[in-house]
């Protein structure tokens, strides 16, 4: 049954992936149409069973939230909010139903989704988030190290600030997100997130320029001379590239540098291939020119995982986070598996080789040859993780053999992702003006925070009518005076930030003070599938979360990502 | 002008203030209409109620749409369950379209919402022109490919009465694209043809002779031995007798190559082209293409001009460009197409031509010339009485230059291709 119904999604993240978003433990601030639809996509895809949490942990959570509450159904998730089913609820929160008016939200929400899939549990608290946090002692980090993730929807800015600060101490991966009209804001914070499984699409580890020696073996075993033209046409391409290169190096006397060949030599070398081909379009020969660009490129260290290898703590383990995590005891396994001998200064290889015009037989004993050198190299790196458990006073089985494999096969893909606080930000200024400007995104940035501050001011969202709030619309000129006190305040914020250059766009501060900071069904969809799927990303640590800041314009169908 | 003011619902704004982004935003159009009166008119057509499908449906909902029909083929199946979120373990085997409006209709008794549990092409082509548009949520490009050609064909035949904007999605894994169609004023589905890519293709020579890799010994067991064995049935995807059998049959023959293990859910992924799915990108997708719907309708911000992509793999990268026409376009071009090829080739070749070009991906074209039958799929005895051409060389056939009239399920029309010999490869 299982696999069957969770077929689509097994092929992409596997059981591993599977397991641990089963395993996670989610706590959502906001219970609108916007954390609707990202819980929505993440109870379907069977995240946060409960027979995988064990009451105990759930129970921690919600204990701490509720503040000694009667104890009552515990679920993987939790939803706060005290807000009541509104019109505006019913028009657009999709798990509100038609007769909920005036009920409670976060209730409402948490029934609806839970019908989606049985596997899946959740509970409500129906307080306010300012008032519960303002309840716990912000020096009490206990409330979010037993969630897996926490999401902010449509918090105001104090609620955000002291979610971000007690998820990054307790380093748990916080997403705040909140929309105006067609228009939403996503930013993921957390200290460090680590990416072993990241799916980076790469060419093939091949190595056929200076070939490991069992490779070097094959290739030479194979005398290109003394074949038919039928056996000819089954020799594997890059039997043949690697002749010819050698061949070529040696009679022009030519040296393949660093960046592979010129274009002018390289067309040579594809000349000289074609020419040894039995029949103009052999099919091997051609795949082995098409390749010659690719391939015929000396080892090269990846620099993101030079990177990697250099950080301080890969160095020297700086505190008791790096001193016993997996990730960072596996990194400086693998430096000192760089260094060694067997390694010689490249990576472990994968030992995956592409589909190539070939006979059975040479296919698979070339594959064989890759997928020896590969459980070598994994052999030899479980070594040097040995040393490193020891060395830390850690249990041998401390990492598992599963774990050192897959870390071995993706060690050219490892992804390191570093943030910066999100609670520093909003008090303060962006970290790095310069990638919100060389993302286009300055200005949607501005009149997000530029809309909290008229809030903070005026006790209302730019558009927004006073006093009738919500029950009639403003006119045209109420709108627009708001519009350019709005451009006013962003002006200002850029100024204090230094980034006085940067001008607001009147347009966009007139579609901002348009939307009166509403939530449109189409973009609290939009944002929370991408909510969704960068919490996925998180809870599995397969494929690369967004570094940070993620702008939903729905006017013109764009996101606008930065590293702030 | 003072228009009488509504509550403020979120949407209402947008249909009630004035567009900072379109020039010529009009809240009382000529007919005297304002952007609520539209979009309560509007009657939307959705195709497929799968996992786009259930998300577009929601989505219009919630958006004051009013009008609603959705079509779909399928019944229910249990892999649907991770993401076509209005259907329940219960619903299994239930008609898709029905099981879908029924749930939309509970949630929202405001809505028209009318099922059709049918094929596209059941439908006639006065049901097509009752709509002001559709959004299309489909996995097949077969289908795509004959309501774009519909579609075009109406604009054609009776100008702007039959001009329908199609939005069209599609996801794949953690990536997804949408795009916007105004059919013969931008590009149609048919211009960007080889943006879809092809299905992967393994070589009959290689899966019959040097399979290399555990996919073509399940493509051997699937596409020539089941037929093999049993001519008169068809190998079901769905069904687990039927993989086991593939499983067992690819099994024994990767053992006797050293290629590697054959799983169940790798074999049932290559027979039945199994493509990843999830709740989240179908969110992203769907929504940005009934964001596209509500602006056509509304006209409250620009149109996405023309295409979306989405890629959740490294980031959430969405961009949007515009797609440019193809004047040589076989739907909403020239419609003419041009295939060269010796004069030696047999008219099967041509017709495999004609299938895995990327310009052409015909699915079971027939083929004339003037009055003469070149080849016809069917009926049965069109199709043995044609079948000797195949073998024929198209130069003993026709003359170069001739101009062929092709049919095709994928196309509503018959399409012209001119056919050029080159010289014979020595």
């Amino acid at each position: 049954m299982r696999p069957k119904l969770y077929d689509r999604q097994l092929r992409l993240w596997q059981e591993s992936g599977q397991a641990a978003l089963e395993c996670a433990r989610i706590c959502v601030f906001g219970s609108s149409a916007l954390a609707s639809e990202a819980l929505k996509n993440l109870v379907l895809p069977g995240g946060m069973n409960h027979q995988r949490n064990s009451k105990h942990q759930m129970y921690h959570v919600y204990h701490v939230l509720t503040a000694l509450l009667p104890k009552l159904g515990i679920g993987a998730f939790v939803v706060v909010d005290d807000g009541v089913v509104s019109e505006q609820d019913m028009a657009t929160n999709f798990f509100v139903g038609p007769d909920d008016g005036g009920k409670l939200r976060a209730q409402c929400i948490v029934q609806g989704l839970c019908e989606l899939n049985p596997d899946v549990s959740g509970s409500a608290v129906t307080r306010s988030p300012a008032e519960l946090l303002a309840s716990i002692d912000p020096a009490d980090v206990q409330l979010v190290p037993s969630a897996t993730l926490v999401i902010a929807c449509a918090q105001p800015d104090s609620v955000v600030c002291d979610l971000s600060r007690r998820c990054w101490l307790a380093r748990v991966p916080f997403i705040a997100a909140d929309s105006a009209g067609f228009f939403a804001r996503l930013r993921t914070s957390i200290p460090e997130h680590a990416v072993v499984e990241s799916h980076v699409e790469m060419p093939f580890d091949l190595r056929l320029v200076a070939p490991f020696p069992a490779l070097r073996s094959f290739i030479d075993e194979i005398d290109l001379d003394a074949l038919d033209s039928t056996d000819l046409g089954h020799v594997p391409f890059l039997v043949i590239l690697t002749k010819a290169l050698e061949k070529w190096s040696l009679d022009t006397g030519t040296v393949v540098g660093p960046g592979g060949l010129p274009l002018a030599k390289r067309k040579l070398l594809q000349r000289q291939i074609m020419s040894m081909a039995p029949t103009p379009d052999e099919e091997n020969f051609t795949e082995a020119s098409n390749n010659a660009q690719q391939y015929c490129v000396p080892y090269k260290f990846p620099p993101a995982i030079a990177q990697i290898l250099d950080d301080q703590a890969a160095v020297a383990p700086v505190d008791d986070h790096t001193k016993a995590d997996k990730f960072w005891l596996l990194v400086r396994a693998l430096k000192a598996y760089v260094q060694s001998d067997h390694a010689k200064g490249a990576l472990p290889l994968d030992g995956t080789i592409p589909d190539m015009k070939a006979d059975t037989k040479r296919y698979i004993a070339l594959q064989r040859v890759y997928k020896q050198k590969a459980a070598q190299d994994i052999a030899e790196f479980a070594g040097h993780v040995s040393q490193v458990l020891a060395a830390a006073s850690l249990p041998p089985d401390y990492i598992s053999s599963d774990e050192v494999a897959a870390f071995c096969r993706n060690a050219s893909r490892l992804r390191l992702l570093r943030f910066t606080p999100l609670h520093d930000e909003l008090e303060g200024a962006p970290c790095s003006p310069g990638n919100l400007v060389a993302a286009e995104a300055v200005g949607h940035y501005v009149l997000f925070r530029a809309s909290n501050r008229f809030e903070t001011k005026h006790g209302r969202y730019p558009g927004v009518q006073p006093e009738t709030g919500l029950a009639e619309l403003p006119d045209a000129d109420f709108v627009k005076k708001d519009a350019e006190e709005l451009t006013g305040i962003a002006n200002t914020m850029l100024s204090e930030w230094g980034m006085a250059d940067a001008k607001v766009d009147d347009e966009l501060a007139m579609e901002f003070a348009r939307s009166g900071h509403c939530e449109l069904h189409n973009i609290a969809a939009i944002a929370g599938g991408i909510i969704a799927q960068e919490a996925i990303k998180l809870a599995t640590r397969q494929y690369v979360p967004e570094n940070s800041l993620c702008i939903v314009d729905g006017v013109k169908a764009r996101n606008f990502v930065a590293k702030i | 002008m003072a228009l009488p003011i509504t509550r403020d619902t979120g949407i209402s704004r947008y249909l009630q203030l004035d567009a900072p982004h379109v020039k010529d935003f009009e809240l009382v159009n000529d007919q005297n209409e304002t952007p609520s009166d539209l979009l309560r008119k509007a009657k939307v057509l959705v195709i497929g109620a799968g996992g786009l499908g259930c998300e577009i449906l929601k989505n219009l909902a919630m958006s004051g749409f009013n009008d609603i029909h959705v079509i779909d083929m399928d019944t229910i199946d249990i892999s649907n369950l991770n993401r076509q979120f209005l259907f329940r373990k219960d619903d299994v085997g239930k008609p898709k379209a029905e099981v879908a409006a029924a749930f939309i209709k509970r949630r929202s008794p405001q809505v028209n919402i009318t099922p059709h549990f049918k094929r596209i092409q059941e439908m006639s082509e006065d049901f097509y022109l009752s709509f002001t548009l559709i959004v299309c949520g489909l996995d097949s490009i077969e289908a795509r490919r004959w309501i774009n050609a519909l579609i075009c064909g109406l604009v054609e035949e009776r100008g702007f009465e039959g001009f329908k904007p199609i939005v069209d999605g599609g996801t794949e894994g953690l990536r997804g694209n949408a795009r916007v169609i105004l059919p013969t004023v931008n590009a149609c589905l048919d211009c960007g043809l080889d943006l879809y890519g092809k299905k992967t293709a393994y070589p009959i020579c290689t899966i019959a002779n040097t399979p290399r890799l555990p996919e073509h010994c399940i493509e051997w067991a699937s596409v020539l031995e089941w037929p093999r064995v049993f001519p008169d049935k068809k190998l079901d995807g769905d069904s687990p007798d039927d993989i086991n059998w593939v499983v067992e049959k690819a099994s024994a023959r990767a053992a006797e190559f050293n290629i590697g293990q054959i799983s169940y859910s790798l074999a049932q992924g290559v027979v039945k082209n199994i493509i990843p799915a999830i709740a989240s990108t179908n969110a992203i997708v769907a929504a940005v293409c009934t964001n596209e719907a509500l602006k056509i309708v509304t006209t409250c911000n620009p149109l996405l001009d023309n295409y979306m992509f989405y890629s959740g793999l490294e980031g959430a990268y969405m961009f949007s460009f515009p797609y440019e026409r193809n004047p040589d376009c076989l739907v909403c071009g020239k419609k003419e197409g041009a295939l060269t090829l010796p004069a030696t080739s047999t008219l099967e070749e041509l017709i495999t031509a004609l299938k895995e070009s990327p310009v052409f991906q015909l699915k079971a074209p027939t083929l004339t010339l003037g009055e003469a039958k070149l080849y016809f799929q069917n009926p049965r005895e069109l199709e043995a009485l044609t079948r000797p051409n195949l073998a024929k060389s198209i130069g003993s056939l026709f003359d170069s230059g001739s101009i062929l009239t092709v049919t095709d399920p994928t196309l509503t029309t018959s399409l012209s291709v001119v056919v050029t010999f080159t010289p014979a490869k020595q």
